[in-house]
């Protein structure tokens, strides 16, 4: 039979979503064999702060079927034949860290959402994390109980009871619930089989008008690097449609801030890539799935410790417009689900402040004009959207943000 | 052929059966961890822990490590001698046993799964309390 060709590029994003402490960063690591944990803070602190991202290649043994992610079946020790290469986003799942969260769900195609067996089930961040995924439409959800070695048999059975009743009739419904201990990697192999059933590739034009969603950026110079080896910034982020090559032209907006005289304005960057990396994996050329590290000619102030996160990256003169106040409709939840506590939330007011997350990009807004479920806000920080794109909305609720719903931009 | 080939991802209780026989079975004991006897000797303004060797193996922590948490917190001089830690001062057995105590929890015992099989790793500048028992990883700051 005919080996299918070993991609270098991961096919598709699947995010790990879930309360905190319910093993994410471990089950990424049981997957793919890294740690995405590697800011000094993160270990420090024992929780995940900023996204990570890790990729791996799901195979299958010819001889007894066997899911892995290895060269060589565990069981019988047979070569295994390649099946699809696919990236993990991993976020945190700690309550003030949602904002983060929301910028790396509009990257996935699918998401695994992670629930502890030893705890009881709905926790607020569960909540949270599952609403979001259905505020961004993404339906192919398979659900993991991890920490079975924890409890016994019994309260396994408890607890997931507990996730059938949690789930019914959210966008999360129909998916498997899969038994595992990431730490023992215990039915991980089920895990990979059933990421290959109900986690499809989406089909992709190859056609379409380039643009990437950009989730972190990076200077990548050692202090005291020369100046003749600088190298430029580098973007990290998903690819959402077409393709980019090595020597193409990008334009980056919203881009940077200038003030000239005492008018301030935000003016797009323009600059050529140098290089494409999936992973470890230098490519000439990049399509969607997976995260790519974009390498180019850009001052690295620029884009150091992630501060051209949000941007919309595309070719010069493709991209939607730069829009410091937009007209959204506005779709709310009935309460509060971040919160132990279901707090009803209330319509929006004129004057309000809120949080906006668009694409990777994370914004606050004032209400200049609320009627019914229009609004017209004046962000803090603009954004580069069409319009149609969806908006995850978020209102202060105590001293942390809540999402309360979604809206689309009309204007 | 491998099970997996008709698996049904709706029959929650063959998925629960089949990922705990993947676990090993010494992670399903509930024995509970016990410390051997403190034997706490008070001389005149001297505090002495007879037993403080035989205290530390049973933790599987060094001995250093040990007596210098415990000095630490008691706020007293002291040293290790022949396998038994002299503290110069006049401690209450009481107050001891809880310093011990708040030893176990913060250096020895899981928080996850409640177990003392855990050894202390450095992760570049981190250490990390990890548990051979259940896997997991807790960051630590050392004395």
């Amino acid at each position: 039979m005919a080996k299918k060709k070993q991609a270098k590029q991961a096919e598709v994003n699947i995010g790990m979503v879930g309360h905190v402490d319910h093993g994410k960063t471990s089950l990424t690591k049981a997957l793919t064999g890294v740690w995405t944990d590697r800011h000094s803070e993160e270990l420090r602190r024992g929780i995940s702060i900023r996204l990570g991202y890790a990729d791996c290649e799901i195979r299958k043994c010819p001889q007894c079927g066997t899911y892995t992610t290895k060269p060589r079946c565990p069981n019988c020790l047979a070569e295994t034949e390649f099946l699809r290469r696919v990236s993990f986003v991993d976020s945190p799942g700690h309550e003030t860290l949602m904002a983060t969260m929301l910028s790396g769900a509009s990257l996935m195609d699918g998401a695994i959402l992670v629930i502890a067996a030893n705890e009881p089930c709905p926790q607020p961040q569960t909540k949270e994390h599952l609403m979001a995924l259905e505020i961004l439409g993404i339906d192919k959800i398979i659900i993991v109980q991890n920490k079975i070695d924890l409890v016994d048999e019994k309260q396994a059975e408890e607890n997931y009871e507990q996730i059938k009743e949690f789930v019914k009739g959210t966008i999360a419904e129909n998916a498997p619930i899969i038994p595992i201990s990431a730490h023992h990697e215990a039915n991980i192999d089920v895990l990979l089989k059933a990421i290959q059933d109900f986690i499809p590739t989406p089909k992709r034009d190859p056609d379409a008008t380039p643009r990437m969603y950009v989730a972190r950026s990076f200077d990548i110079n050692k202090p005291g690097t020369e100046i003749k080896d600088l190298k430029g910034g580098v973007l990290g982020g998903a690819i959402i449609q077409g393709v980019f090559k090595v020597g193409d032209e990008i334009e980056i907006r919203p881009g940077i801030k200038v003030t000239e005289g005492n008018k301030t304005f935000w003016k797009p960057l323009t600059t050529k890539i140098v290089s494409l990396a999936a992973g470890n994996t230098i490519l000439r050329k990049a399509h969607p799935g997976g995260l790519i590290g974009v390498g180019t000619t850009l001052d690295p102030y620029l884009t150091k410790s992630d501060a051209l996160t949000g941007s919309v990256v595309g070719l010069p003169g493709t991209l939607p417009p730069i829009r410091e106040k937009i007209t959204i409709r506005a779709n709310l939840l009935d309460r509060v689900v971040g919160t132990k506590e279901e707090l009803k939330i209330e319509p929006l007011r004129t004057g309000e402040v809120l949080m906006l997350n668009i694409g990777t990009a994370t914004t606050a807004g004032v209400i200049t004009s609320a009627r019914g479920d229009i609004a017209d806000i004046k962000l803090k920080l603009p954004i580069c959207a069409e319009i149609g794109d969806r908006v995850a909305i978020s209102r202060r609720v105590g001293s942390r943000w809540r999402l309360i719903g979604y809206g689309t931009i009309e204007g | 052929m491998s099970d997996l080939e008709n698996i049904d991802y709706y029959d929650y209780k063959a998925l629960l059966k089949r990922a705990r026989s993947q676990i090993p079975d010494y992670v399903f004991q509930k024995d509970r961890f016990e410390l051997p006897e403190i034997e706490i000797l008070i001389e005149g303004n001297r505090t002495i822990i007879r037993n403080f060797r035989e205290l530390a193996k049973a933790v599987n922590r060094d001995e250093e490590f040990f007596a210098k948490y415990l000095l630490k917190e008691t706020g007293s001089a002291g040293n290790l001698e022949g396998g038994r830690l002299i503290l110069q001062r006049r401690i209450s057995p009481e107050l001891l046993k809880s310093r011990i105590n708040d030893f176990l929890r913060e250096y020895v015992i899981c928080r996850e799964c409640g177990k003392p099989d855990t050894k202390i790793i450095k992760e570049g500048r981190v250490h990390l309390l990890k548990c051979m028992a259940c896997g997991a990883i807790r960051p630590i700051r050392m004395i």
